[in-house]
């Protein structure tokens, strides 16, 4: 572990806060998705994967599949931390008529795919992670789905395909938050029994808590090791909207952006 | 041979010489795909009925590397996974080879269900792929040489009814789109697929350009109908969209007044609500062979 668990916290703060600058400035953006999954996309990008920013053109770095399209935006802050991206560079893209064509290189093949149509990064993730199994490459793919996303029938399509495939070089890490756009997940349709779902389709299965980075890196630890046959999916229980109490855990505020007099509430609510 | 056999068995030569080719079916197979799946089981990846899976999947191996052909029954990989197509093809624009057994009413007898008539319309609506519709073993032949040395993304749909040769391997480009053979008139008739197979093969006093791949080239293709005074479009799809909006599309935008005649699947009746199959299809929508050839023999007399 590069970090220490404070050091990872007072980054969370400063990714969210980061968000904020970025986004409130936009005017548009999806903040409680991006608050839901600070932790599992620092615990990832920082953490695990061999993917920074001596490597990002290298064909044997680890990929990221950002299937919950609409959680991009935490991607600015922390490839910015990671010194993938640089201040002006993010002032450049994130704008309206901001240059599209230098966002396209770095998220493809920085992050492989740009996704938002919901449903697709899962089984774009099997191919590649069995295309490396086909080239005898070690590298690792991990795809961080949205639990509502879960009810696209292309998600059941690819879970049933890469547990079938065994392909244990795919970790799936499930941002669950509970909530869709417009209510919670078990009053529209429910999930639950989620994980034995994953486990009945030949994955292997981790329960967290997905703000905690003890219990994210203690799943996360030894990954590249594992004695199975299985791909993993870590569930990640999350709040949606973490960081800021007046929007946690509540429907409808899906693609909530503070606008003027928001903007200075949600920088003195934030929370580290 | 069947066009769909001949580009199959180009992939099977080119992956025994050392190709790094992967075929994604989603639960179909061919004859011609038998060898190959003898031969490199590690190769040939089934998803299962799963088109939406088919697109990801073969997405995902083609960025790790591979040159992917995915396969499968027709009209699903477009119909039902539309959404990955227009995604991962057209925007993100990798460069995966789909291709479609059946393509119009081939398979009539399985009902509406399994017809692909819609399929070139609405992939029509993407840019930045190309849709092949194989009329010759030539274009089927240069279409894998494709998958290899062009890759790009690419839509393609088999007629199991089209087999033998009709052009010359260099005279096919994809990227022109159109083949041009008949008399020279001041009529022409546009077609694709089974339509231009069958028109190319009678001996029609007109010019008959088969637009193999889409979308043509326009500006030579503007050059190939200058002069008409007519074009007659025939294709077997819905005219919706089709190659004969095509057409009007082309000389619309250039402000060129030729008279477009589409002939194509119109349904003015209502989807059929029997058991049927092509020819039964053709004669209620006017498109039967023998028809055809006597309107535009009627054309030409004036």
């Amino acid at each position: 572990m590069g970090q220490s668990y404070g050091q990872l916290y007072q980054k969370s703060y400063e990714m969210r806060k980061r968000f904020l600058e970025i986004f409130t400035k936009l005017g548009y953006g999806h903040l409680t998705t991006a608050f839901s999954e600070t932790e599992i996309l620092i615990a990832l990008l920082s953490e695990t994967m061999n993917f920074h920013a001596g490597n990002v053109n290298d064909k044997n770095r680890d990929r990221l599949v950002l299937s919950k399209g609409h959680g991009a935006g935490m991607l600015f802050p922390v490839f910015e931390d990671l010194g993938i991206l640089s201040k002006e560079e993010i002032e450049e893209i994130i704008k309206c008529g901001g240059d599209f064509t230098k966002t396209r290189e770095l998220f493809y093949p920085g992050f492989e795919f740009y996704g938002g149509s919901l449903g697709i990064g899962l089984g774009m993730a099997a191919g590649l992670a069995m295309g490396a199994k086909l080239n005898r490459e070690d590298w690792m793919v991990f795809c961080l789905l949205g639990d509502a996303e879960c009810y696209e029938g292309a998600i059941w399509e690819a879970m049933l395909f890469a547990g079938h495939n065994r392909l244990n070089n795919l970790v799936v890490v499930v941002d669950r938050n509970y909530l869709g756009c417009s209510d919670f997940t078990e009053n529209m349709c429910e999930l639950e029994p989620f994980e034995e779902k994953w486990k009945s389709c030949n994955w292997d299965t981790k329960a967290v808590d997905g703000h905690s980075y003890e219990e994210l890196l203690g799943a996360l630890e030894g990954i590249r090791s594992r004695r199975t046959s299985k791909p993993l999916c870590i569930i990640a229980d999350t709040v949606k909207g973490k960081g800021l109490d007046y929007l946690s855990n509540k429907p409808l505020m899906h693609g909530f952006m503070p606008k003027g007099e928001e903007v200075c509430a949600a920088y003195e609510n934030l929370k580290g | 041979m069947k066009v769909r056999d001949v580009f199959f068995h180009e992939i099977y030569k080119k992956t025994k010489h050392g190709e790094d080719i992967v075929i994604v079916s989603s639960d179909i197979g061919a004859p011609s795909l038998d060898d190959y799946r003898r031969d490199f089981p590690n190769r040939f990846i089934n998803v299962g009925i799963a088109e939406q899976n088919l697109l990801a999947v073969s997405s995902g191996l083609q960025l790790a590397g591979k040159k992917v052909v995915a396969y499968a029954l027709n009209p699903f990989p477009v119909t039902r996974a539309f959404d990955q197509v227009r995604n991962l093809m057209a925007s993100l624009q990798i460069p995966i080879t789909v291709t479609a057994l059946n393509a119009g009413t081939c398979s009539a007898e399985a009902g509406y269900t399994h017809m692909p008539i819609e399929n070139l319309s609405l992939m029509r609506t993407l840019r930045n792929l190309q849709i092949v519709n194989p009329s010759d073993e030539a274009i089927a032949r240069k279409l894998a040489d494709a998958v290899v040395e062009e890759p790009y993304p690419r839509y393609v749909q088999f007629d199991k009814y089209i087999e033998g040769t009709l052009y010359a391997a260099e005279d096919i480009n994809f990227r022109k789109g159109f083949i041009t053979n008949g008399k020279e008139s001041t009529i022409a008739v546009v077609a694709y697929g089974i339509m231009a197979h069958q028109l190319m093969k009678l001996d029609l006093p007109v010019k008959v350009i088969d637009c193999y791949s889409l979308p043509v080239q326009e500006e030579e293709f503007i050059q190939e109908i200058e002069g008409c005074t007519k074009i007659v479009t025939v294709e077997d799809g819905v005219a919706d969209g089709g190659i004969g909006s095509m057409a009007l599309e082309i000389l619309n935008d250039r402000g060129i007044q030729i008279s477009v005649v589409r002939k194509g699947l119109r349904f003015r009746q209502g989807y059929p609500n029997i058991f049927t199959n092509r020819e039964l299809l053709w004669q209620e929508e006017g498109l039967d062979l023998l028809g055809l050839e006597q309107e535009i023999r009627k054309l030409c007399e004036g």
